[in-house]
């Protein structure tokens, strides 16, 4: 099982929100609406939902990136 | 057997399925844009919506099927499968059945470009997306000439309400895209 | 059009202690042509080491002076290992408001900078040598212009060097930003990875040196390592510009020796008053209380860990009557304006912070506003795709950290004088021609 942890491109992030409600064990939002993402690596059960945050992502901001 | 009847039946399971598609059609472009210029609509969070807005139109794609299978399977018409891809290509209206293919080519660009989204990257995506507004009239244009009854019953009716939310819907995206 | 062949060296002598950039300026009597140049430093390859540029530069443990404090070493080595012929930028464009050296070295020592911009460009093989200059610095893109033109095709060969004047934006000596504009987009900066010395201008792998990061690394190419190490802490050797600003009575670039006293260097600009405090590293670094000021040394590491920066060199020397969090605020006005406006935490939170802020130096003040700014700076800190939210974020933090007895005045009320000590441009709404 691969560990991968959940990176945002700043710049493409238009604060949808999207990844917080698919995601709300790592990913909450700031009072303005943007992503704040635990640094944890994302594996096991976790990994699926975050998958699904990732394509749900209206601005394609949201990425998985391998550890290290 | 009758093929009479088999050829009836056929007949208005293609024009049945034909206003579904056109129901599930305007459903999703109006999905669509509530989950690009809102936070949530009636009280579904924009997950949701975005969800809603994918099966809608995979079902969509299903009537569709069915409606294209349905009027190639009935002799009346002399439909070919290929009509349906290829404008412009029946013997039987091919203005209006052509518009119909049009409408089939866009919608396959549009659902492929969205499966391989990821992949493709947002803005080739988004400029395939746009082509969404040229599907609906042209759906609508082929529904309004390719059936036989299409002023009787609640047909117009139907298309008169989806035309008026498309509008609607249409007005405010792009509102949305100026301000 | 000056020869560029073996020239006789009339001052073959390294300079003994400080300043270096500035003495052969100081001896001389102001600019020097390229043919004055030549005469006074000679050819600046000969008596490089066999082992390279790129050895001796790391050798003497260059720093960059941009801002950043990176190894230049290390930087030159990771360009020179990328497969494609890279582009060599020299970063002119000096966004820190109270920042004058760059400039300042442009115009009165241009071939010195010009010297270790062609010794990288050779050394590491690149396809382009572009030096990039904010355009409302007249003095120093006149100097480099008539720099360029002395120097014909210089020691190299290398034809043609450009000169891009760029818009004076904060962000403009951002190395993402300064790349974005000059492949024809805004002078904003761009999402990392890939960074500019993985691909840059044009795709290409840049190396983005500071201009006076590059007259240093002339200095190395015809003194060596060894000589570069004789002043300064091991870590952090050689000299560095500095520009004083506020209640000082001789303002201006001085050249200090790295892990000099900074109380030293401040009575040497002559303040006006006994300083109460200091702000180390412009809008990216932050306030010392003078006492604690006094105890440090010009060393970026040792400043950083202190809680402010050396940053681009910026030092403001403030008065009694300076009002820690008034100036803060107009920082945070300042990178208000400034920001890119591409990032939701930066652009949302920097604007609140200043509105925090405002408010701090207002009646309405109270305990919970300052709760507020805290809970705000945690949260914008690390959230932009540039380093400009994390500098007001340490702003902000050595003054509540610092000065706590004048932010709890403030939350009972108290109300300062005016305070405009640290030197800013004047207010404008910005338009997108601004960025290009």
């Amino acid at each position: 099982m691969k560990l991968r942890t959940l990176r945002v491109d700043r710049i493409a992030c238009d604060g949808h929100g999207l990844c917080a409600d698919l995601l709300p064990e790592r990913i909450r939002l700031d009072e303005w609406g943007y992503p704040i993402i635990d640094p944890a690596p994302v594996g096991g059960e976790v990994a699926a939902h975050a998958r699904r945050a990732v394509a749900a992502c209206p601005k394609l901001a949201l990425r998985l990136e391998r550890v290290g | 057997m009758s093929s009479s009847v088999n050829s009836q039946t056929l007949w208005y399971l293609s024009r049945g399925t034909g206003m579904v598609t056109l129901v599930l059609l305007t459903l999703t472009l109006l999905l669509g844009i509530a989950g690009l210029r809102s936070r949530g609509w009636l009280t579904m969070p924009r997950y949701v919506i975005a969800g809603l807005h994918r099966n809608l139109s995979l079902l969509l794609l299903v009537f569709v099927s069915v409606h294209i299978a349905t009027a190639v399977l009935d002799p009346y018409a002399g439909l070919r499968l290929i009509n349906a891809v290829l404008p412009f290509s029946s013997t039987y209206r091919p203005l209006w059945v052509g518009l119909g293919a049009i409408a089939l080519d866009l919608l396959m660009a549009v659902v492929v470009t969205s499966l391989v989204r990821a992949r493709l990257g947002l803005a080739t995506w988004r400029a395939v997306h746009w082509a969404v507004y040229v599907i609906w009239p042209v759906a609508v244009l082929h529904a309004v000439g390719s059936g036989s009854d299409i002023a009787s019953g609640l047909v117009p009716a139907l298309i008169a309400v989806c035309a008026a939310l498309v509008l609607a819907a249409g007005g405010w995206r792009l509102l949305g895209e100026v301000a | 059009m000056e020869a560029a062949t073996a020239v006789r060296r009339e001052h073959a002598a390294p300079p003994a202690g400080v300043p270096r950039l500035l003495a052969g300026v100081r001896a001389h009597g102001g600019r020097m042509s390229f043919r004055e140049h030549t005469r006074w430093y000679g050819d600046p390859a000969v008596g490089l080491s066999a082992r390279g540029l790129i050895h001796e530069v790391d050798q003497a443990g260059l720093r960059g002076r941009g801002g950043g404090a990176f190894s230049t070493g290390r930087k030159l080595a990771a360009v020179a290992s990328a497969r494609s012929r890279p582009v060599v930028v020299v970063n002119g464009m000096e966004g820190e408001p109270g920042s004058g050296k760059d400039r300042h070295l442009l115009a009165v020592a241009p071939h010195l900078v010009l010297d270790g911009a062609e010794l990288a460009a050779a050394e590491l093989g690149a396809s382009r040598l572009i030096v990039a200059v904010r355009r409302d610095a007249v003095d120093a893109v006149r100097s480099l212009s008539r720099a360029l033109a002395e120097r014909g095709k210089g020691w190299f060969g290398l034809d043609p060097v450009e000169v891009a004047e760029g818009p004076p934006r904060y962000v403009g000596g951002e190395e993402t930003a300064l790349v974005h504009w000059l492949a024809g987009g805004p002078i904003r900066p761009l999402g990392v990875p890939p960074r500019p010395f993985e691909r840059g201008v044009s795709g290409k792998p840049t190396l983005v040196l500071n201009v006076e990061t590059a007259a240093h690394l002339a200095q190395i190419a015809r003194y060596g390592a060894g000589w570069f190490r004789s002043v300064g802490p091991a870590h952090a050797p050689g000299t560095a510009l500095v520009t004083i600003a506020g209640a000082v009575g001789r303002r201006g670039i001085a050249e200090v020796g790295l892990g000099a006293s900074l109380e030293a260097v401040v009575r040497a600009s002559e303040p006006r008053s006994e300083p109460a405090m200091l702000l180390a590293g412009g809008c990216f670094g932050g306030w010392l209380p003078w006492s604690a000021a006094a105890a440090l040394t010009c060393d970026p590491d040792a400043l950083r860990l202190a809680g402010a920066g050396l940053g681009a060199g910026i030092l403001v020397v403030a008065p009694e009557q300076t009002c820690v969090l008034a100036e803060t605020a107009r920082i945070a006005a300042y990178l208000a304006r400034e920001g890119a406006g591409q990032c939701g935490p930066c652009t949302h939170g920097v604007r609140a912070v200043a509105g925090d802020l405002q408010v701090l130096c207002s009646p309405q003040a109270n305990g919970l506003v300052t709760d507020r700014l805290r809970r705000r700076i945690s949260v914008v800190e690390g959230r932009g795709a540039c380093g400009l939210p994390d500098g007001l974020v340490r702003l902000v933090s050595s003054a509540l950290e610092r000065f706590p007895d004048h932010v709890a005045a403030h939350e009972r009320g108290h109300l300062c004088r005016q305070s405009a000590v640290v030197p800013l441009p004047p207010a404008r709404a910005l338009s997108d021609a601004d960025w290009r």
